[in-house]
């Protein structure tokens, strides 16, 4: 924990030198009779071409070029940096023209993208290991499917047990629809552990069973519990995928449009 | 404790291929076949093993992760039993990612085509609005050297092909705005000067530091774009420069002005004035002696100019004219108060032969109009340099050589009054045209000849030179009479036409006799009985206040017969040619008379008219207005004030009005304080302005300090200076008049 610690202190800390540095030689450069937005342009173009090789990275995994848990931490720490670049570089103004107007949504949606992925990769790992079990991702709608079938079997034999409706009854309400598919439910991304109203119910309801009956209606509830955890797998799992359809087609569109951002300034920029 | 959905072992966790394009479609069932899909996403679902032979039979070899052995085996043929039912595939995640990836890049590149492609192309790259005073130009090309909308056409011009891209840019700029003729340079000057030392601290603010570390020498030429940002939108000041872009250039780099700027060496006094006024006496003496024509303060001789930037001299009549009209008038002079403009310049009768008739009592020099009449004639220079030291009216030690030059130029003499008398004004403007060697403007010629009267000229030949025709003629054939010393007559008394006085001497009786030989008794007839046809009637005969000069004190003792006699000057008080004896004098019309200013002028060029620009001559201009010569070592005169047009530019410029109000009881004398022991008079010693003393105490920069501090009136820089430097006029468009502008 204290090696985790003492490497982020010392990245942050040459980020901030290196944004120091940064900041020194912009203030330099603006206080000449140089433009300063040729330079900080060039600097952020530099620093989304570097942020964008991380992808590249991954598909070369045989090259002897740096473990990729160092990429990311370039990654994470260069895209902040360019934050601060675009920052300097657009003097926090809004652009006029249409396809500057792309640019700079597509820079922002990126680097917005960027940070709530980076905020969710460290903030949502901990609750999936937190939890019950590990589930690869793909697979939920296999284990979903499991689930349904067991909680299924449970109620038909607890109908041919108990000669009792009830449970039957209340799956069919109640519970059907829980155990029909994984489901998305943004209350697994929030503070505090969510489990399905629907397991508080079964344990509600157990008052009102027969003692035979009981049996089945906990272990009904432990499917429930058991679904709420999946679906917080696949809720947790999928929002760690889904950002990155944000974060990397924008970045592919935001590349295409600084370039051709960076030919048309030099073209009429007159530098 | 439930049953755990997650297995790792390789039984319970079969493979799925979630890094292939396409997934079994049946994966969320949990029936999935261990084959899935190909690469084009086609199902590959069906039999799910390969039976193998043993011995007689056919063994079923499913894998263990799919049940194992099924337990119907395969079928006699040896085909499996077990058929997968088929699926639809499924697109993995990462497939679908780079679905998104490629949807996006496809939408963003045809967006741009979209964009480019049309008229509309620079409206979608515009980086902002123009300024409001540019919101006319509605095409790139206008400021652009980019040409064409191609994408090559762009990169060429982006990435190195046109080197020349941001002066060129820059042109497009300067056809509309005048900079000078270095708009590119730093000041838009060819040539700078050098700055004063800084005072204190020699250090500029650290940026500025930094950047001259890293671009030690800044780069030019200056394209207008490094300080006139356009695409800011309408309201941007395209005029506004950090004070971090002024010090990066200037090697004496300071903080502010708070600290470190240069104190006013001389400012704003960086020559002397055009015109000669000595605050200190005027304030100190002329005033208290003549209160009730002094000015009673600034505002009596100064006035804004009508931009407000600075302040100006009134005119003469509002405020020298009270006191020094009569000046100009000569009014107060002791001698003549015309200006000598042709005269006969006096001869040693004795010993000059052969010139013919000459005025015995002509005794002046060549006067400078005269000289330079006489140089439009070609044979004069040799003349001029042969008596170059001889005095005319004294040859008894010139040589044989110098006399016959004198005889000469008495002939040449005659040779211009008879050239004025015959064709007037337009000899003059020949002899002067030839003389400057250039072509005189209409305006030139009026002014410089005064619209001289014919009837002055003749009068002056027949006073000077009775017999002129003849000797001319004569002495053109090659007879030149011998010399004779002529005595005009006297004024023509106004009271009494008979009166003898006016005609003093026999011999002018003779010539002027009807019965004469030399036949200038017509010239005198009265047939008609009106004066104006009399040569000699009227005002033939100024310089009433020179005395009678046909007089001979030795002669007649006996007092002269009072007659009241013609003073031609004072009826020139207003201005005009007159004739005083021997010369044609010209009488200023008041101040700014153009005849004289024009000669005066005139004289500034020829050195054989230095002696006009004597601060004492008629007209007096050079009492006032001082006279300057340039690097070059031409001299003119300073006939106007500072005066700075609004087109002009400065270093540092101040607006006087702005500050009216800010200003004590000390009023102007708050910045202008008047140095009573300075030797101002001193500074017009010579010609160059340069070499002066003010006649007011250097401004102190303590005085702009009251109000200039950071946290009041600011220390931009560019709130007293300039950057561009020179007389900037506004380019007018070259409008061609075509028939339709004309009826329109």
């Amino acid at each position: 924990m204290m090696r985790f610690a003492k490497r982020r202190q010392a990245n942050l800390t040459t980020w901030a030198i290196v944004v120091l540095i940064a900041g020194v030689l912009f203030a330099a450069v603006s206080a000449g009779l140089t433009r300063a937005s040729f330079w900080t342009g060039w600097l952020l173009m530099a620093a989304v071409v570097l942020l964008s090789l991380y992808s590249q990275r991954k598909r070369l995994s045989m090259l002897p070029i740096g473990r990729a848990a160092v990429w990311l931490q370039l990654h994470a720490y260069t895209g902040a940096f360019a934050i601060v670049v675009f920052v300097a570089h657009t003097g926090l103004s809004l652009p006029d023209a249409p396809l500057e107007w792309l640019l700079w949504l597509s820079f922002v949606g990126t680097a917005g993208s960027g940070l709530a992925g980076l905020y969710w990769s460290r903030t949502l790992p901990p609750r999936l290991a937190n939890a019950d079990e590990e589930l690869i991702f793909e697979r939920i709608p296999l284990f979903a499917a499991r689930l349904r079938q067991r909680a299924e079997q449970l109620v038909v034999d607890a109908a041919a047990q108990t000669d009792s409706p009830l449970l039957g009854e209340h799956y069919r309400t109640h519970l059907a629809e829980l155990f029909m598919a994984p489901q998305w439910r943004w209350r697994h991304l929030g503070p505090t552990h969510y489990v399905t109203r629907q397991h508080d119910r079964l344990i509600a309801l157990e008052r009102y069973l027969a003692d035979d009956e009981k049996p089945f209606a906990r272990e009904l509830a432990g499917l429930c519990r058991q679904k709420s955890d999946l679906d917080m797998h696949f809720t947790v799992q999928g929002l760690l995928k889904a950002w990155l359809f944000v974060h990397v087609p924008l970045t592919a569109a935001m590349l295409l449009l600084a370039v051709l951002h960076l030919v048309a300034a030099h073209a009429f920029g007159g530098a | 404790m439930s049953e755990r959905l997650q297995g790792f072992d390789y039984q319970s966790s079969p493979y799925h291929r979630p890094n292939q394009k396409w997934v079994c479609g049946r994966l969320g069932s949990g029936d999935c076949c261990t084959i899935g899909p190909d690469p084009k996403g086609h199902c590959g679902a069906g039999p799910q093993c390969k039976p193998v032979r043993d011995g007689d039979r056919w063994r079923c070899t499913r894998g263990p992760l799919h049940g194992g052995p099924c337990n119907n085996g395969p079928q006699a043929d040896g085909i499996c039993a077990c058929l997968t039912p088929p699926c639809r595939p499924k697109r993995s995640w990462k497939y679908r990612r780079k679905l998104a990836v490629r949807s996006t890049l496809t939408a963003t590149l045809g967006l741009i085509v979209l964009a480019l492609a049309g008229t509309w192309a620079g409206s979608m790259v515009e980086p902002g609005h123009l300024a409001a005073a540019h919101s006319t130009i509605d095409d790139c090309e206008s400021c652009h050297a980019t040409t064409g909308r191609s994408a090559s056409a762009w990169l060429a011009a982006a990435f190195g092909q046109h080197p020349n891209l941001p002066v060129d840019t820059q042109h497009a700029c300067l056809t509309c705005h005048d900079v000078g003729e270095a708009p590119l340079a730093p000041h838009s000057l060819a040539t700078l000067p050098t700055a004063g030392p800084a005072q204190g601290s020699t250090l500029g603010p650290w940026t500025v530091e930094l950047n001259r570390m890293v671009f030690p020498d800044p780069e030019t030429p200056i394209a207008c774009g490094t300080c006139h940002q356009e695409h800011e939108g309408a309201s941007a000041d395209l005029r506004a420069v950090p004070d971090s872009q002024c010090q990066v250039c200037h090697d004496q780099r300071f903080g502010s002005f708070v600290s470190g700027h240069p104190e006013f060496s001389d400012y704003p006094y960086d020559r002397r004035t055009r015109i000669i006024f000595d605050h200190a006496s005027h304030l100190g003496k002329h005033f208290a002696d003549e209160p009730e024509q002094a000015p009673q303060s600034c505002s009596g001789c100064h006035v804004t100019a009508t931009d407000g930037r600075t302040m100006e001299v009134r005119g003469f009549d509002d405020s020298c004219g009270a006191c020094h009209a009569g000046d100009i008038a000569g009014n107060a002079l002791a001698g003549p108060k015309g200006v000598a403009g042709l005269a006969v310049p006096g001869l040693d009768l004795t010993l000059v032969e052969n010139i013919g008739q000459w005025p015995e009592f002509a005794d002046g020099d060549l006067t400078p109009m005269t000289e330079l009449l006489l140089m439009g004639d070609p044979e004069y220079a040799s003349v001029r340099d042969t008596l170059a030291d001889v005095d005319l009216l004294d040859l008894d030690s010139a040589t044989p050589e110098q006399r016959g030059a004198a005889t000469t130029l008495a002939w040449q003499f005659k040779a211009l009054v008879d050239a004025i008398q015959s064709k007037g004004s337009q000899a003059v403007v020949q002899r002067l045209e030839a003389a400057l060697g250039h072509p005189l403007t209409t305006d030139e010629q009026r002014r410089l000849t005064g619209l001289l009267p014919a009837s002055l000229v003749d009068t002056a030949q027949a006073q000077w030179f009775p017999s002129l025709t003849d000797e001319l003629n004569n002495h053109r054939a090659g007879n030149a009479p011998a010399t004779e010393a002529v005595r005009p007559m006297a004024d023509e008394p106004e009271a009494d036409d008979d009166n003898d006085a006016a005609v003093a001497d026999d011999e002018f009786d003779a010539l002027f006799s009807e019965d004469s030989d030399e036949g200038f008794g017509d010239l005198f007839a009265d047939d008609t009985g009106d004066e104006s046809g009399d040569l000699f009637g009227g005002d033939l005969f100024g310089g009433g206040d020179v005395g009678d000069p046909f007089a001979d004190p030795q002669e007649d003792a006996s007092p002269e017969p009072e007659v009241a006699t013609i003073n031609h000057e004072e009826r020139m008080a207003l201005g005009g040619w007159y004739l005083d004896e021997f010369t044609l004098r010209y009488r200023p019309a008041g101040h700014a008379d153009p005849v004289v200013r024009t000669w005066t002028e005139l004289a500034t060029r020829q050195p054989a008219a230095e002696d006009w620009l004597a601060p004492d001559n008629p007209g007096a201009c050079t009492q006032c207005h001082s006279l300057e010569s340039d690097a070059s070592g031409v001299t003119s005169v300073q006939w106007l004030a500072k005066r700075i047009p609004a087109t002009e530019h400065h270093f540092t410029e101040f607006d006087h009005s702005t500050h009216f109000s800010l200003l004590g009881d000390a009023g102007c004398g708050t910045c202008h304080q008047i140095d009573n022991e300075a030797p101002y008079a001193d500074s017009f010693d010579g010609r160059d302005p340069s070499q002066f003393t003010s006649n007011f105490a250097a401004l102190e920069k303590t005085v702009c300090l009251d109000c200039h501090q950071p946290d009041q009136a600011g220390t931009d820089c560019a709130s007293c200076h300039r950057y561009h430097v020179g007389d900037f006029k506004a380019t007018m468009p070259n409008t061609q008049l075509s028939r339709s502008q004309a009826t329109r």
